[in-house]
């Protein structure tokens, strides 16, 4: 089998960059220290990608704008436009399908590609490889580095080896000289937690760990420790799947409000447009959920849930935030709150299951669960401001929240398959 | 030539299978006066995708001010908007 991952370098930068010297801006953002970042009166405030030479001055992914402006003064920042982010991301994958119609899009930046069956058309891979990484820096502007091996764990570490602009190749027989030597924590899988037990254990490089003892790992992680031991010696035997094979656990969207929210009747409002999007979202999957959780994130950064197991598997907005409320009134200690977040797991169908002596089996239910399906293809049709709950008239909140361009976007830095 | 990427008004022919084949234009100089530019030859067109917007680009030349120049316009696909690109 020959994979290949390609990984477009600091994307959101180097995309809003493109479309900057396009529109006639005078300098290339990503030879000066800039950074990618949402609004700070929002409270998004935080480094979404930064450039090369912003890493320099100790600007990390994930920290606050005041932090990393205190480090750089001149740091130029600009708004994140996920509307090009996709356009630039969908335009790389149609290039990637004319060489390969097995494509797994991992997350809006990188995807593995499955080469094998298209050696016979195109040749060498790591040639093939070469020639990819040029056609998109030629015809969209934008730099990429691909790493190609033999499964799709080697793949991803190798493209991860030096950048940008770069083809790595990382087969078994190279793992030795290319992959062993690195610290632990570049080992895909291994983060912050992981990596802090390993080194207690004067395990530091991914060398060391390959070399250990299995057993040993996996008495010290349980099977997550096998999983890194193997990754640690190149052995992955996930195939490449298409992105709509892969699937899917759970549908969940959470938000940082503008504001703290100390009344309950507003977490309400708000607990409700999140359940309004994770709604949608599971009905799009055509799946029903059972299990409903909330998430708070207070003012002092405190994160706590609470979750609850039904008996019935739901698929409606009106059902979710019903529990979502309960679970509200349950764990809510009266803090202020920074973050809300609605999710749902464990999925199945409604078709056969033990009704319940308290369930509401009128036909009002029914006919409410078909309503939902017309307002979903009504807000299809004519766009998601088309119909809203009374509830949000006139009120701060907006009627559907969480996710970016309408919830479809795809994030950044990988999703789980 | 330097990108200005100016959004202009243009009268374009649209000729069956043919991409589109812009005749005239109209755009603000420096001093924000508003200037009629008939294209006089249209050397070459490519297509574009930078930063993934599908564009074509329309390489001319034109006399403006008594004086033979090459421009560069563009179409915006996605957006169906004209713009003066580079000159």
């Amino acid at each position: 089998m020959i994979v290949m991952h390609i990984d477009a370098n600091s994307a959101y930068l180097s995309w809003t960059a493109v479309s900057l010297l396009e529109k006639g801006y005078p300098i290339d953002i990503r030879n000066i220290p800039s950074a990618i970042a949402g609004n700070p009166d929002n409270r998004h405030g935080i480094i979404l990608t930064k450039s090369i030479p912003a890493k320099k001055y100790g600007i990390k992914t994930g920290e606050s704008l005041l932090e990393a402006r205190k480090k750089c003064p001149e740091l130029l920042v600009f708004p994140p436009d996920y509307d090009l982010y996709l356009m630039c991301s969908n335009a790389m994958f149609k290039i990637l399908f004319e060489y390969s119609p097995l494509i797994q899009r991992y997350s809006i930046d990188e995807c593995f590609m499955d080469y094998t069956t298209s050696q016979e058309k195109f040749g060498d891979p790591v040639q093939t490889a070469y020639s990819i990484k040029n056609r998109i820096k030629g015809e969209l502007g934008f730099t990429v580095n691909i790493g190609v091996s033999c499964n799709k764990l080697l793949a991803k570490m190798g493209s991860e080896l030096k950048k940008p602009d770069m083809v790595h190749t990382l087969f078994k027989d190279e793992i030795n000289e290319k992959m062993w030597k690195l610290p632990i924590e570049e080992l895909f899988m291994v983060g912050r937690a992981t990596a802090k037990k390993l080194r207690k254990i004067n395990i530091n490089t991914i060398g060391d760990l390959a070399n250990a003892d299995r057993l040993h790992i996996k008495a010290l992680l349980k099977s997550h420790g096998e999983l890194i031991w193997d990754y640690a010696n190149g052995i992955d035997y996930s195939p490449v799947v298409k992105s709509d094979d892969v699937m899917q656990k759970g549908v969940g969207n959470s938000i940082t409000t503008a504001y703290d929210i100390a009344e309950s009747k507003e977490a309400y409002m708000v607990l409700l447009s999140l359940c309004e999007r994770t709604a949608t979202r599971l009905r799009k999957i055509n799946q029903k959920a059972s299990l409903v959780r909330i998430q708070l994130k207070t003012n002092t950064f405190i994160r706590y849930s609470h979750q609850i197991q039904l008996q019935e598997f739901i698929d409606s907005a009106s059902d979710i935030y019903r529990y979502s409320c309960l679970l509200f009134d349950k764990c809510w200690k009266g803090e202020k709150l920074r973050q809300l977040g609605v999710s749902v797991s464990k999925f199945g169908k409604n078709e056969n299951h033990q009704i319940s002596m308290f369930d509401d089996l009128s036909e009002e239910t029914e006919r409410n669960s078909k309503l939902e399906y017309v307002i979903d293809d009504i807000r299809n049709k004519f766009g998601e401001g088309a119909l809203i709950r009374g509830t949000f008239a006139n009120s701060k909140v907006k009627p559907i929240q969480g996710g970016v361009n309408d919830g479809n976007y795809i994030m950044m830095g990988g999703h789980e398959s | 030539m330097k990108i200005l990427a100016e959004p202009i008004d243009t009268i374009v022919m649209f000729k069956g299978r043919e991409r589109p084949i812009p005749y005239k234009f109209k755009y603000a100089d420096y001093n924000g006066i508003r200037r009629e530019i008939k294209i006089d030859k249209i050397l070459y067109t490519e297509e574009s995708k930078l930063a993934g917007e599908k564009a074509f680009i329309y390489s001319c030349q034109s006399f403006i001010s008594n004086e033979q120049k090459r421009y560069e316009l563009k179409y915006i696909v996605g957006e169906c908007r004209w713009e003066l690109y580079k000159m």
